[in-house]
C-alpha cells in the first residue's frame, strides 16, 4: 500500500516530459477509494502535498512530484467493475489501462473511442484528469465526451459520487466537467462510468502523400467539408516517418513524400466507406496518390508507426513538444506560421498530429534554450491571434502553467484560483500545476 | 490606470525567466528586482490591479529606465516593455506624479517647440530635395548640425530644412499623453512627408514608430554617397540603442568608418547587445547620478578596447559618454570623422 523504499522511487519521479525529475518522500498505492480517502485525510491533516499519478505518460509534467510530496498512484486500482451492455457504459477504477478497457469492451461489440497515443500504458484516471484526446477525437470527441459518472476524492478525503449511468443529467452543477482536465489539482479520480458506442464493423485507413504542406492542409479542409466525417485525420511530415522507421527498425507501407495525411474512416457499410474513400481522394487534388489500407495487418502497421512518432523523436535527443490547438479553419494559417517562427530562431520544427482537430504536435529536437523560449511565446501568441489555445490534449501541468495567461484572461484565471481555493484550501493537491505563479 | 489597462494581457504573460536582468543597464548599477523589466512590469501590474497605490517610490522606479530595449531583445515572451512603461508613466503623470523637470521640458515644447525652451534653437531653413529632420538635441548643437548639412551638401545632396518642432518622443516616453495627440497633429502639419531623413537616432525611431514614416538615418544616406578615404586611425564604435536595437541600423555607421579608413575595435558588448550610454528615457533630467553610473560602465568597456577614440552618431550618447570619460578617452560624433575624411580628399 505504501512504498517507502527510495530505491523504488525512480518510476514515480518523472513522467514522459523531458528534463523533469523529482523524487517523492513516499508513494501511496491505494487499492480502493476508501483507502484513497484515508490517505488524503491524513495528508490534509499533516499538510503534505499529494501528487496524483496514473500511468505517468503525461507530457506536461502534471504527475511529476513537487519537493516533499507524496505520490498517490492509482496503479493498484485497475479493475473493470462492470460492462453494462444495455446502458452501453463501462464502470472502471481509475488505474485501468485505457487500451485494456478498449479491448475489454470490444468483446461486446462496443467501442471506447478516445485513443491517446500512449493507450497501452496510460490510465483512464490520467485521461480524465487531463481531458486526453487521441486520433479519434475528430469524429468521436475526447475523454471529456465519454464521462457519465465520476467518483472523486477531495483534498480533505471527502468522496464525491457524481453523475451515473444516465444519458442525460441536468441535476445541479456539472462537476464532472470541472474535475475533467483539472490535472489532480481539485480532486483525485477514483472511479468512472464511461459511455460506450457501438463498434463500427468496418474501417479503412487511407494514406495520402503530398508534395508540400500547403496542398495537404488544403486537402484536409476539403475533406472536412464532406458529408461523412473521418474518425481520424492525421498529418505526418516525412522526417517524423523516417525517424520512426529508424527507431522501430522496420519499414512501413508509407509512400515517400514530404507530407502524408493518414485518415481513418469507419462505419458499418463497406460500400459507403469505399464511396467515402473515393470522395476523399477526389477532394485531395494536390495529392500525389491515395493508398488504401484495408487488411488488419496493414492497418496495424500504419497506426503503430503513427503512435511511435513521439518515442522515435525522443530517441533522437532531448525533445521539446507542444500541443497547441487552433480552430480547424485556421490551421492553414497556423502551420506555415510555426515553420516561419522556427526559421526565425534557427530551429528545426517537426510537425505531426491531429490535423483534423486543429491540434498539431510541434516538436523540436535538442533546441537552443534561448531560441526555444522565444519560439514558444511567439507560437503561443500566434495561436492566440487565431483563436487557439496552448494545449489541445496534454494539459498544462507544470511546464505550461506560467504560460496559461497566453490563452486565458485574468478574470478566467482568477475564477480558477477561487475554485481551487474552495476545493483545496490548504493547497495540498498537485501544487504548482496548472495555475500560474501569482505575480506577487 | 486607463493607459495600463490596454496592456493587461501583455502584463500577464511574463514567464519570469529573468533574462531581462542580464543586460539591464539600470539593474547593473542599482541591483534591485524593481530595476529590471520584470520588476517594473510587476509594479505596473500592481498599479493596474490597485494592489499598489501610485507613490513617489513607484514613480521613481518606473522612471528609472533608459528605454534602451535590451530587455526587449532578451525577453522570452517578447513583451513590449517600453510601451508598457510609457503607459505606466502616463498613468502616474495623470495621477499627479510628474517630475518637475519633465513638466518644465514639456512646457518648453509647448512654448518654443523644442525641449530646451531655447527660442534661438531654430532649424537652419533651406530649400532642397531631401526632407531632413534635425531634432531638438541637434538644434541645441548648431555646429554639429551645420557639419552634417555641410557633409550632405559636399556629397552633392540637397537637404531641405524647414521649421520644425520636437518629434514628440519625450511626450510619449515621459507620460504626457494628453498633450501628445495635439502635438502629433501639429507635427504632421509641418511634416506631412512619407519619407524623411533624421539626424537624431531617437527622433528617427519615433518618426517611424509613432508616425509610421519611412525614415532613413543620416548615416544611411551618407554611406550611399561617401567616397573612400584613409584617415588611418583606430576607434571604437558605440551603438546608440535607438539605432541598433530599435531600427536595426548597425552596420551602416561601421561601413562608413571602414570606408574612411577607421579601424574599428569593437567593445565586448556591441551591435544588438550594446550597452546603453545611460542618457535615454528621461533619466538624464531626473536621475543624473544614475545616468552617470551607467555611462561610466560603458566608458570602462570602451577603454578596455585599447582605443583612445569612441565614435557614435547620437548626440545624447556623445554628451553623456563625454562627461563620463573624464578625458580618459576621446568621444566624438561620427560627423566629425566624416568631415575630416572629406577634407583629406580636397
Amino acid at each position: 500500500m505504501v512504498v517507502s523504499d527510495p530505491d523504488l522511487f525512480e518510476k514515480y519521479s518523472h513522467d514522459e516530459t523531458p528534463d523533469l525529475y523529482q523524487e517523492p518522500i513516499l508513494v501511496f498505492r491505494p487499492k480502493s477509494i476508501s483507502e484513497m480517502a484515508k490517505m488524503l485525510r491524513l495528508a490534509s491533516k499533516e499538510k503534505i502535498p499529494i501528487v496524483p499519478r496514473g500511468g505517468g505518460t503525461g507530457l506536461a509534467g502534471g504527475a511529476v512530484p513537487v519537493k516533499g510530496s507524496i505520490v498517490l498512484s492509482t496503479e493498484r486500482m485497475d479493475k473493470i467493475i462492470e460492462v453494462d451492455t444495455v446502458n452501453m457504459v463501462v464502470v472502471v477504477e481509475a488505474g485501468v489501462i485505457t487500451g485494456n478497457l478498449a479491448s475489454a469492451v470490444e468483446k461486446y461489440d462496443l467501442f471506447y473511442p478516445p485513443d491517446p497515443a500512449s493507450l497501452d500504458t496510460c490510465t483512464i484516471g490520467g485521461n480524465i484528469a487531463t481531458g486526453a484526446g487521441g486520433s479519434n477525437t475528430l469524429k468521436y470527441g475526447s475523454t471529456r465526451d465519454y464521462l457519465f459518472g465520476l467518483t472523486v476524492v477531495l483534498a480533505d478525503g471527502t468522496i464525491l459520487n457524481l453523475g451515473g449511468k444516465n444519458v442525460k443529467d441536468a441535476t445541479g452543477y456539472n462537476l464532472i466537467s470541472l474535475f475533467c482536465g483539472s490535472e489532480g489539482t481539485l480532486g483525485v479520480i477514483g472511479k468512472a462510468i464511461l459511455k460506450l458506442v457501438r463498434k463500427p464493423k468496418k474501417r479503412i485507413d487511407l494514406l495520402i502523400p503530398f508534395n508540400d504542406l500547403k496542398s495537404a492542409v488544403n486537402a484536409a479542409t476539403g475533406i472536412l467539408k464532406l458529408s461523412h466525417i473521418p474518425a481520424a485525420l492525421e498529418l505526418m511530415e516525412e522526417k517524423a516517418i523516417t525517424y520512426v522507421e529508424g527507431y522501430l527498425d522496420k519499414k512501413f507501407p508509407f509512400p515517400k513524400a514530404p507530407v502524408i495525411l493518414l485518415l481513418r474512416i469507419d462505419g458499418d457499410d463497406k460500400d459507403l466507406l469505399m464511396k467515402m474513400a473515393g470522395e476523399i481522394s477526389d477532394v485531395s487534388s494536390g495529392a500525389k496518390d491515395c493508398f488504401v489500407a484495408q487488411t488488419p495487418s496493414e492497418q496495424r502497421k500504419t497506426w503503430e508507426a503513427r503512435r511511435a512518432i513521439s518515442d522515435a523523436l525522443k530517441s533522437r535527443g532531448k525533445l521539446y513538444h507542444e500541443d497547441i490547438v487552433v480552430p480547424r479553419s485556421e490551421i492553414s494559417e497556423f502551420i506555415p506560421a510555426v515553420h516561419q517562427i522556427g526559421n526565425k530562431y534557427g530551429l528545426e520544427v517537426i510537425l505531426y498530429g491531429h490535423l483534423g482537430d486543429g491540434n498539431i504536435h510541434i516538436n523540436l529536437i535538442e533546441p537552443d534554450k534561448k531560441g526555444l523560449l522565444k519560439f514558444r511565446t511567439d507560437i503561443y501568441r500566434s495561436a492566440k491571434k487565431l483563436g487557439g489555445k496552448i494545449s489541445g490534449e496534454h494539459g498544462i501541468g507544470c511546464i505550461k502553467s506560467n504560460y496559461l495567461n497566453y490563452s486565458l484572461d485574468k478574470a478566467t484565471v482568477d475564477t480558477m484560483r477561487v475554485i481551487k481555493m474552495a476545493l483545496d484550501p490548504k493547497g495540498i493537491l498537485n501544487p504548482k500545476k496548472v495555475l500560474p505563479e501569482k505575480r506577487r | 490606470m486607463k493607459n495600463l489597462k490596454e496592456w493587461q494581457n501583455e502584463l500577464n504573460i511574463c514567464i519570469r525567466c529573468a533574462y531581462c536582468f542580464e543586460g539591464c543597464p539600470v539593474f547593473k548599477v542599482l541591483g534591485w528586482e524593481a530595476d529590471t523589466a520584470r520588476g517594473k512590469t510587476i509594479l505596473a501590474y500592481g498599479l493596474l490591479t490597485d494592489e499598489l497605490k501610485p507613490s513617489k517610490y513607484v514613480t521613481d522606479k518606473i522612471f528609472q529606465c533608459t528605454f534602451c530595449r535590451d530587455c526587449v531583445e532578451r525577453c522570452s515572451a517578447n513583451i513590449s516593455v517600453p510601451e508598457i512603461l510609457a503607459a505606466a508613466r502616463a498613468d502616474l503623470v495623470e495621477a499627479g506624479f510628474a517630475f518637475e523637470s519633465h513638466n518644465h521640458m514639456i512646457a518648453n515644447v509647448k512654448k518654443t517647440g523644442n525641449i530646451f525652451g531655447d527660442p534661438e534653437a531654430k532649424a537652419p531653413k533651406r530649400e532642397g530635395t531631401i526632407p531632413v529632420f534635425i531634432g531638438c538635441q541637434f538644434l541645441a548643437r548648431p555646429n554639429q548640425t551645420k557639419l552634417y548639412l555641410r557633409i550632405l551638401e559636399k556629397l552633392g545632396l540637397r537637404p531641405e530644412i524647414k521649421e520644425e518642432i520636437c518629434c514628440g518622443f519625450p511626450l510619449f516616453a515621459l507620460g504626457f499623453r494628453k498633450d501628445l495627440k495635439t502635438h502629433k497633429e501639429k507635427f504632421l502639419k509641418l511634416f506631412p512627408e512619407e519619407e524623411i531623413v533624421a539626424l537624431c537616432p531617437t527622433c528617427m525611431a519615433y518618426l517611424h514608430e509613432g508616425y509610421g514614416k519611412k525614415v532613413k538615418h543620416v548615416t544611411q544616406l551618407i554611406l550611399e554617397h561617401l567616397p573612400k578615404a584613409n584617415l588611418g586611425i583606430k576607434a571604437t564604435y558605440h551603438d546608440p540603442c535607438d539605432l541598433s536595437r530599435v531600427t536595426d541600423i548597425i552596420e551602416e555607421p561601421r561601413e562608413i568608418l571602414k570606408k574612411i579608413g577607421v579601424e574599428i575595435v569593437e567593445m565586448e558588448k556591441n551591435r544588438k547587445a550594446s550597452h546603453c550610454c545611460g542618457g535615454g528615457g528621461g533619466i538624464l533630467s531626473t536621475d543624473e547620478k544614475l545616468s552617470d553610473q551607467v555611462a561610466a560602465r560603458r566608458i570602462e568597456q570602451a577603454k578596455a578596447t585599447g582605443a583612445d577614440l569612441l565614435v557614435t552618431p547620437c548626440p545624447t550618447c556623445e554628451q553623456v559618454l563625454k562627461k563620463a570619460s573624464k578625458g580618459e578617452i576621446q568621444v566624438r560624433n561620427i560627423s566629425d570623422l566624416i568631415w575630416k575624411a572629406l577634407k583629406t580628399l580636397k
